[in-house]
């Protein structure tokens, strides 16, 4: 009899081990990060999605399922705007972060309720809530966005032939200006009056745009032929008589925007009468999404599992 | 005697005479690759005279294993890579497009080797075969960027009898190098190693009349 209980709490125990050796850690919050960045993009179709940057403590967690979110929005003090998510994407990088290791996703914004043409939605700070299936809600700081809700249309006497940007060599690696190409397709003069990029911390400093005989490769091309500007408000029209290139500087307003991508709306004059030209947002070059990158612009949320 | 020609026929099946075909990886197609220093090459443009002369400067030998010589250390280069993509609109009327675009991880950390080293792939992890590996990271900086795989759309109007292309100019850091291998302190084998890190990858929109 002894014998046999003795087997039994033997086996017992051993079972008991091997179930607490491969037992996971019972995950009891999930820490999620988020950049306040600043997004300016051009949507065309309800089906287009502004990309948010996303990082999560853990892999393994229903907070990174598009089935188990009931609805989501956007929300500032400027408006709250009903959204959704098609598409969360598992980037497959991780990094570590004061001893946790946070894994990227990219959580995939659309707008499905908008179908308006040339509508503006723009706003500091703002907030992406997602309420899941089970009730809970996670609020998630995104930064400031610029969207213009419009279609991308034939255009009329100006057309782009040439776009790329030229970006300072250091590591921060900061947008200095747009060489641009523009075509004029009339047989007159047009005069471009404005180049918005939606954001309001940096601008197109048209006042000390340059008409390029070559095409620059780096930015100290530029500097070499017209050395530093200084950001000239309010600058007068330049005119446009045939193709050319043109070195247009970011004017920035406030330091830490790290920039990579924009449309540009450009005002132009023909004949007396003012048009507008439509470019989509171009992504200029890859983004940086490092934590170690962005650490002044890093905001936690943290979920609580009950 | 029986010993000295079992130990020679041993030497010589270690011995490889490997051709000097490089393993290439994208970065070697690029349109241009322009190093910041004037003097530093890219592994393929290494003449025979100059790879003889960089393994002449490995003095040193080992019992057994490889020992590197670092050619270009960190050096600063300016890529134009190939096309990324290219849309044509042979009609009479504009078309509308939505490009797609999307970075590869893969991309962004490219290795190259001749001779007697060879690059392997295991799982998504690029290294170069054997314990060459440890030898040149333990040589030069070398380990994946951290960096994500991004996609982005961009809508145009392409006009009739036009085309659209994207092409990517970059920044990348190239170390390279040669190594040779002992065995007995013998020199048994020999080889070239590159590796390409991205640093930075810009896009360039061009429309031009086909």
């Amino acid at each position: 009899m002894k014998r046999v209980f003795g087997l039994v709490l033997a086996v017992f125990l051993t079972v008991s081990i091997i179930l607490l050796a491969y037992e996971k850690d019972i995950i009891t919050e999930v820490s999620i990060i988020t950049f306040t960045n600043s997004y300016s993009r051009l949507i065309t179709s309800t089906k287009e999605a502004v990309s948010i940057p996303v990082y999560l403590s853990s892999e393994d967690s229903f907070l990174v399922e598009p089935d188990s979110i009931d609805n989501t929005s956007l929300i500032s003090e400027e408006f709250t705007l009903e959204t959704k998510i098609n598409e969360i994407r598992n980037s497959g990088q991780s990094e570590e972060l004061e001893g946790i290791t946070y894994y990227l996703y990219y959580y995939d914004i659309t707008f499905p309720n908008l179908n308006e043409t040339n509508y503006f939605l723009e706003s500091d700070d703002v907030n992406l809530i997602i309420t899941y299936q089970n009730g809970d809600s996670i609020t998630l700081e995104i930064g400031d966005l610029h969207l213009r809700f419009d279609e991308i249309v034939e255009t009329g006497y100006l057309e782009l032939y040439r776009l790329y940007s030229l970006a300072s060599p250091d590591e921060a690696l900061i947008m200095k200006g747009i060489v641009v190409g523009l075509r004029n397709k009339s047989i007159n003069e047009i005069e471009i009056i404005s180049m918005d990029i939606g954001y309001d911390q940096c601008r197109l400093d048209l006042g000390n745009a340059n008409y390029l005989e070559g095409v620059p490769s780096s930015y100290s091309d530029i500097l070499a032929a017209f050395g530093e500007s200084e950001f000239i408000d309010n600058p007068t029209a330049f005119s446009l008589n045939h193709d050319q290139l043109i070195w247009i500087p970011l004017s920035y307003l406030s330091d830490g925007i790290g920039i990579n991508r924009f449309p540009m709306v450009i005002n132009y004059s023909y004949q007396g009468q003012t048009y507008e030209y439509l470019v989509d947002d171009f992504q200029f070059f890859s983004s940086n999404h490092s934590l170690e990158g962005n650490y002044g612009k890093l905001r936690e949320f943290i979920y609580h599992y009950q | 005697m029986k010993k000295v020609i079992i130990f020679s026929l041993m030497m010589l099946l270690l011995v490889q005479f490997g051709s000097m075909a490089i393993q290439a990886e994208e970065y070697q197609n690029y349109q241009e690759v322009v190093f910041e220093d004037d003097n530093a090459n890219l592994l393929k443009d290494f003449s025979d005279k100059d790879y003889d002369g960089y393994l002449k400067k490995i003095t040193k030998k080992r019992f057994i294993g490889w020992k590197i010589g670092v050619v270009n250390e960190n050096a600063v280069v300016e890529f134009v890579s190939e096309t990324k993509l290219k849309i044509y609109n042979n009609g009479f009327s504009t078309i509308k497009h939505n490009i797609t675009l999307e970075t590869e991880e893969e991309t962004k950390f490219q290795l190259s080797a001749s001779g007697g080293i060879k690059v392997s792939l295991e799982g998504s992890e690029k290294k170069f075969k054997g314990s060459v590996d440890a030898d040149i990271k333990a040589s030069v900086s070398y380990s994946s960027v951290k960096t994500q795989t991004e996609k982005y759309e961009f809508e145009i109007i392409v006009d009739p009898l036009t085309y659209v292309k994207i092409i990517t100019r970059g920044q990348g850091i190239i170390n390279n190098g040669v190594a040779k291998y002992y065995f007995f302190w013998l020199n048994t084998k020999d080889g070239g190693w590159e590796t390409f890190t991205l640093t930075t990858e810009y896009y360039e929109i061009i429309k031009e009349r086909i």
